[in-house]
């Protein structure tokens, strides 16, 4: 795993650096966007969420011999992220791009007690993307990807940060022609997840996983549109043990049915509502939950734009437990993510962007929860735009 | 409590999707009224071009009738020319209106030519006789070639017509030069026309990308390091949503038998190359039509 993260990283610098080639020479490749980000955080962490996932513990005996653990922290953060696709192929019958994005974003903690953490993530990902023209039946679709993240100095809560992962993933569909203007899609889906352990977090390989799934949607509109959609995926934790010989890993089945409304101009604005049943071979991870979702991007005077994002999540378990859920491949119970992000072009090719993030996970149990907050400022680049 | 939320928003997003149902000429009558408009549109472009070719020789006969002192000859010929220069002004406005109908009454055969293609292709899949099935598919075949070839009519949004040269003669008279100029000044005030839309249309596009941009600047940053995504990314979470219908190459074609699937990018630059081409042509216009003044002696329009 560690050779296809090296890989990937190669990969990504090897793409970026195709942006650098003169146009003649790369030939009937287009780009379809490059862009470089960098940006500065300041954020602050709050909680005594304990997540599994996180092996260390951020606790020092005060001088009465209490045990005292740091429930508040915060961090400075700087990152740099790439990210465009390549245009291969784009005819009429068929088309073949190449998306990738990468980033790194190192963190500079403070407020802990056994000492400072400055913890250094490192993710990417690129898929592949083929459309083929099945004539008067509509449009076939793939895609693969690979994705992979590392964290270096992975701290303890309440600064939390997801695991390191590889991930391969991909899909294939049919898009139909419309009939009486509605667009039926169909497509199946894969994914394998490996999160590698390391002698002090055996518990990670828990989250190993793998899914297999389809999806059948259906929308309506061209400026506007309506998409409803129903999904089934079968995941495997063959790392999570049932204590039954017969069935011996856990095994979950799990049905989406979702709405999404979308509208592109003047404004583009997109709402969307799943909801989720899980279903399993072990009782604990039997949930019912309802997502809310909305992205909104409104032009604003003074050149200026608004971006919004909200995902409200409302879980409920099918048992009742006197201790914390948040235990390796879930979600957790109740998540609330609000982005709200102002950007304005400061040259032709550059843009600014002030970035307020807030983030909440809580636990239906033992009043544990995890928040975060913060502002980034950020810098756009794409060396092309004119 | 849940379910029943799920089927109330379920309901009132099914009731409000789009209404489909329109009142059309079938697409027999609207082939005869394309082909009926197609002749009427070339017909009035023919004429453009007789009054066009009459004007030009009514210029070099006043040319010429100038040059050998022949007074009423002249005047004939400036009569002609006066009277010409008119009738193309009126003539171009009509060649301009009977080229819109003539898009209006192809993209209705085209909206047409859609609904039959997914009428056939309906039949086709509902009949069982193997016989039936060939010639609906005979249908279906012909019907969509019909439209490919509807859309390979469709006007190019980014090319220039060849611009026919405007010189002074060895015998042309500052009057005759003068109408030279003249007539280099309509042709200028043609492609202002023609730049300022070519501006509109990459204004709107350019305005496309910045929203596209902006929005995929905002999710791709806050993905990338899966923020939004808590406390470990959830199974599945990775799959992305099928192509939407709204964003395939060409906007407004459903059979996905797109002419030229060009990228947002693509078409702007096409579009950036054809504005600088017109204003070019526009400033070498300009520049003609003031050298012509000028050699004519001077004199505003």
């Amino acid at each position: 795993m560690r050779f296809l993260k090296g890989r990937l990283f190669l990969a990504l610098i090897g793409v970026t650096s195709l942006a650098f080639i003169p146009t003649e020479v790369q030939g009937q490749i287009t780009w379809q966007d490059l862009v470089f980000t960098g940006g500065l955080s300041v954020e602050g962490y709050k909680g005594n969420l304990a997540a599994v996932t996180v092996s260390a513990v951020d606790c020092r005996e005060n001088p009465s011999g209490a045990l005292v653990c740091t429930e508040e922290a915060s961090a400075t953060v700087g990152e740099f992220g790439t990210r465009g696709g390549l245009l291969f192929l784009n005819e009429q019958e068929r088309s073949l791009d190449l998306q990738f994005d990468g980033g790194i974003r190192q963190f500079v903690a403070r407020g802990f007690k056994v000492r400072d953490y400055a913890p250094r993530e490192w993710v990417g990902q690129t898929d592949l993307r083929y459309r083929e023209s099945l004539g008067s039946v509509g449009s076939f679709f793939a895609r693969g990807g690979l994705g992979a993240r590392k964290v270096e100095d992975r701290p303890p809560m309440p600064l939390f940060i997801q695991p390191g992962y590889t991930n391969f993933d991909g899909e294939v569909g049919l898009l139909f022609l419309p009939v009486r203007g509605a667009y039926l899609d169909l497509r199946l889906f894969g994914e394998k997840a490996d999160y590698p352990a390391g002698a002090l977090t055996p518990q990670l390989d828990l989250l190993d996983r793998q899914v297999l799934g389809g999806e059948a949607g259906v929308a309506w509109g061209s400026d506007w549109t309506v998409r409803l959609h129903s999904a089934y995926r079968a995941s495997e934790y063959r790392n999570q043990g049932t204590f039954d010989p017969g069935d011996p890993f856990r095994r979950d089945r799990t049905l989406g049915l979702g709405a999404t409304w979308t509208i592109r101009a003047p404004i583009f604005a997109q709402f969307g509502i799943e909801g989720t049943r899980n279903r399993s071979n072990s009782r604990r991870p039997e949930y019912d939950a309802v997502s809310l979702r909305g992205v909104l991007s409104a032009p604003l005077p003074y050149d200026l734009t608004l971006n919004v994002l909200a995902n409200i999540t409302d879980k409920r378990y099918l048992t009742k437990t006197d201790f914390a859920r948040l235990v390796p491949g879930e979600e957790a119970d109740n998540a609330s993510v609000v982005y709200v992000e102002l950007v304005r072009p400061l040259m032709v090719n550059l843009d600014g962007a002030l970035r307020f993030g807030w983030n909440r996970a809580e636990t239906d149990t033992g009043n544990e929860y995890f928040e975060k907050y913060g502002a980034t400022f950020l810098l756009r680049y794409r060396p092309w735009a004119r | 409590m849940i379910k029943r939320g799920f089927l109330l928003a379920f309901l009132l997003v099914l009731l409000s999707g789009p209404a489909n149902a329109q009142d059309v000429l079938t697409s027999q009558e609207l082939e005869l009224e394309y082909s009926s408009r197609v002749q009427r549109h070339q017909a009035a472009l023919n004429a453009w071009e007789v009054l066009e070719s009459r004007f030009q020789r009514a210029l070099e006969e006043f040319s010429v009738a100038d040059s050998l002192g022949d007074s009423d000859r002249r005047n004939r010929a400036f009569t002609i020319s006066q009277q010409l220069s008119g009738e193309i002004i009126i003539q171009e406005r009509r060649v301009g209106e009977l080229a819109q109908e003539l898009r209006d009454s192809r993209s209705a055969l085209l909206t047409a030519l859609q609904q039959r293609v997914e009428e056939l292709y309906q039949q086709s899949e509902a009949v069982a006789d193997p016989q039936e099935q060939r010639e609906l598919a005979t249908l279906l075949q012909d019907a969509n070639n019909r439209y490919l070839e509807l859309r390979a009519e469709e006007d190019p949004e980014t090319s220039l017509e060849p611009m026919q040269d405007i010189t002074i003669g060895p015998r042309d008279t500052p009057v005759i030069i003068r109408r030279k100029a003249e007539a280099l000044e309509f042709r200028a005030s043609r492609y202002e026309a023609q730049l300022a839309g070519v501006g509109r249309r990459l204004e709107e596009l350019r305005q496309d990308q910045r929203r596209t941009r902006r929005v995929n600047d905002f999710m791709a940053g806050l993905e990338r390091y899966d923020d939004t995504r808590m406390p470990v990314v959830p199974p599945g979470s990775r799959t992305v949503q099928p192509p939407d219908p709204a964003l395939l190459p060409t906007e407004t074609d459903t059979l996905g038998v797109e002419a030229r699937p060009m990228t947002l990018e693509e078409r702007i630059a096409s579009l950036e190359l054809l504005e600088r081409e017109l204003e070019l042509r526009l400033q070498q216009v300009r520049d003609k039509a003031a050298l012509f003044r000028q050699r004519a002696g001077g004199g505003g329009r």
